[in-house]
């Protein structure tokens, strides 16, 4: 019975996979994250070092205090510069996959953001654009223009509206030439957009964006319920062997939690109170969507409570390593936990149950909400907790979560050894 | 020579496995280069490869990739489940060059 539950759901979720990888838009905005991850790592790593707790103690309040505003260019670089790279990377990523000359794709995406951008007047009586509409706060914007102004570049290119030159012409003359009518037509569209939301009360598409998109997806995406079924979801695709992070993560859910963290980021560079629990670092390194969160439990429960089994222990070997870095393939596929259906249902409780502990301790304030500092997903545990929550308490609960967690595995651990031991006592009788 | 290529979602599990694959080649004599890549770099790949080897977490890919390669003589197959789970280098590589 088990066999053609499991068949059937394969049939769904396989397209369900495909289709989320294939798609276009998705893969874009993942390529243009990916582009942007070291960037802003790099930047919430310095901040984070900025604000190394009791600091103030080994430098002196004055030397922190102005080594926290020599940073300030650092950041501004980086995370409140954070658009611009997703509109680029947005443009870039689809001019690749539409065979276009991508460098004009994304310019134009970038110029297309620029031109619905509202600019504002400047003390010294230049005009500039404000930090504040290149950051988090524009992400959702930046990703629909740049969408938009890569499908008027294409559709203009497809239609053959575009100036030919003799083959004599260098290409890259020939290229400038070629992008001169697309870029009209995206440059008309944006200053249409443009144009159409100042007559609205909200003045710009970014503001429109950010209180009717961005701010309603955020909160529906960051509520608890919704972190809960998103969790499960990725381990239901793991269940199958599929990549759940990189299905149900990376493509779809990123761009908000990734937003969250940002506004988390400026609260925390501001010195104020962090507004969010839940962030892109809470979905990391505290609500289970990390291999860590399953290796680390069941490595635990195969080198301290059933060493005696032989092949178990060997896997063990080989997936110790990789597991300390959340490398957990080794275990999915040799374990195994894929398609295995007593493990289901740790699988399936492992994202609840860590999301719960961190939930609570980060609401009552025993520990510290994540600040928004991002470390490399392969960063070991309680490492990556202390870092993104600039507090050792966060280390603390990863290591209640792992406990925990340990418990849970080894009741469904002990199942599994149990009928393994029925079968080779059949096999031998 | 014989150029196998990994897939994976990014990289990092199959380059795990690209180390055993490579010490199953040195003691078996074989001539092959052995690399491992994000299933999303390898599109604009302009390096040779006689076989692509998807990771069994990205299997979802297979038809398309399938179907895109097999054209260029390039043999596409997904890894056993078991033997990438247990990084079994040597079951791997005689698995791609058989294909």
């Amino acid at each position: 019975m088990f066999t053609s539950l499991s068949d059937k759901l394969q049939k769904y979720l396989l397209p369900i996979a495909n289709k989320i990888g294939e798609n276009r838009y998705l893969q874009a905005v993942k390529n243009a994250f990916l582009v942007s991850l070291p960037f802003t790592m790099f930047g919430s790593l310095i901040l984070a070092l900025a604000n190394i707790p009791y600091m103030e103690r080994i430098l002196g309040t004055d030397a922190l205090a102005a080594f926290q505003n020599a940073i300030i260019p650092i950041q501004n670089v980086t995370f409140n510069l954070i658009t611009i790279m997703i509109v680029l990377g947005i443009g870039y990523s689809l001019g690749e996959s539409y065979h276009l000359n991508q460098i004009y794709v994304a310019i134009c995406a970038l110029v297309g953001f620029l031109i619905v951008t509202p600019v504002s007047e400047l003390a010294d009586g230049g005009t500039g654009y404000s930090l504040n509409n290149m950051g988090s706060m524009s992400i959702f914007t930046g990703i629909l223009i740049a969408i938009l102004c890569s499908e008027i570049y294409r559709i203009v290119v497809q239609k053959n509206m575009i100036i030919r030159m003799p083959d004599s012409v260098p290409p890259m003359v020939t290229d400038s030439f070629v992008s001169l009518i697309p870029i009209g037509f995206v440059f008309i569209i944006c200053f249409a957009i443009q144009l159409l939301f100042a007559q609205t009360s909200f003045g710009t598409m970014n503001s429109f964006v950010y209180e009717m998109i961005q701010i309603p997806i955020s909160r529906l995406g960051s509520s608890f319920p919704a972190f809960l079924l998103a969790g499960a979801l990725c381990n239901l695709f793991w269940f199958f062997g599929l990549h759940g992070n990189s299905i149900v993560y990376n493509s779809v859910l990123s761009p908000i939690f990734k937003s969250l963290s940002l506004e988390n980021l400026a609260a925390f560079q501001a010195g104020e109170a962090l507004p969010h629990i839940i962030t892109e670092e809470f979905a990391f390194y505290f609500g289970g969507f990390n291999g860590s969160f399953i290796a680390y439990p069941v490595l635990i429960c195969i080198f301290l409570f059933f060493r005696k089994k032989k092949d178990w222990k060997k896997l063990g070997e080989v997936a110790l390593i990789p597991g300390i870095f959340s490398i957990y393939e080794p275990i999915v596929f040799g374990f195994p936990l894929m398609l295995n259906p007593v493990m289901l249902i740790p699988m399936l409780l492992t994202p609840m149950v860590s999301s719960a502990i961190s939930y609570v301790f980060m609401y009552t304030g025993l520990c510290p909400l994540c600040t928004g500092v991002s470390v490399p997903w392969t960063t070991p545990m309680v490492l990556s907790g202390v870092i993104t929550t600039n507090s050792l308490m966060g280390g603390i609960v990863q290591i209640i979560i792992i406990a925990a967690l340990t418990v849970l595995w080894y009741i469904f651990l002990k199942i599994m050894y149990k009928q393994s031991e029925k079968q080779e006592e059949i096999k031998e009788a | 020579m014989k150029y196998i290529t990994l897939l994976c979602s990014m990289g990092m599990s199959t380059s795990l496995l690209v180390n055993k694959m490579k010490d199953a080649a040195k003691q078996s004599g074989e001539e092959v280069t052995i690399k491992a890549m994000a299933k999303d770099s390898f599109a604009s790949y302009d390096g040779q490869t006689d076989v692509i080897l998807l990771g069994p977490q990205i299997r979802h890919m297979y038809d398309d990739l399938k179907n895109k390669y097999e054209a260029q003589n390039i043999k596409v197959a997904v890894i056993d489940n078991m033997d990438y789970g247990m990084m079994n280098g040597k079951k791997v590589l005689e698995f791609a060059l058989n294909l």
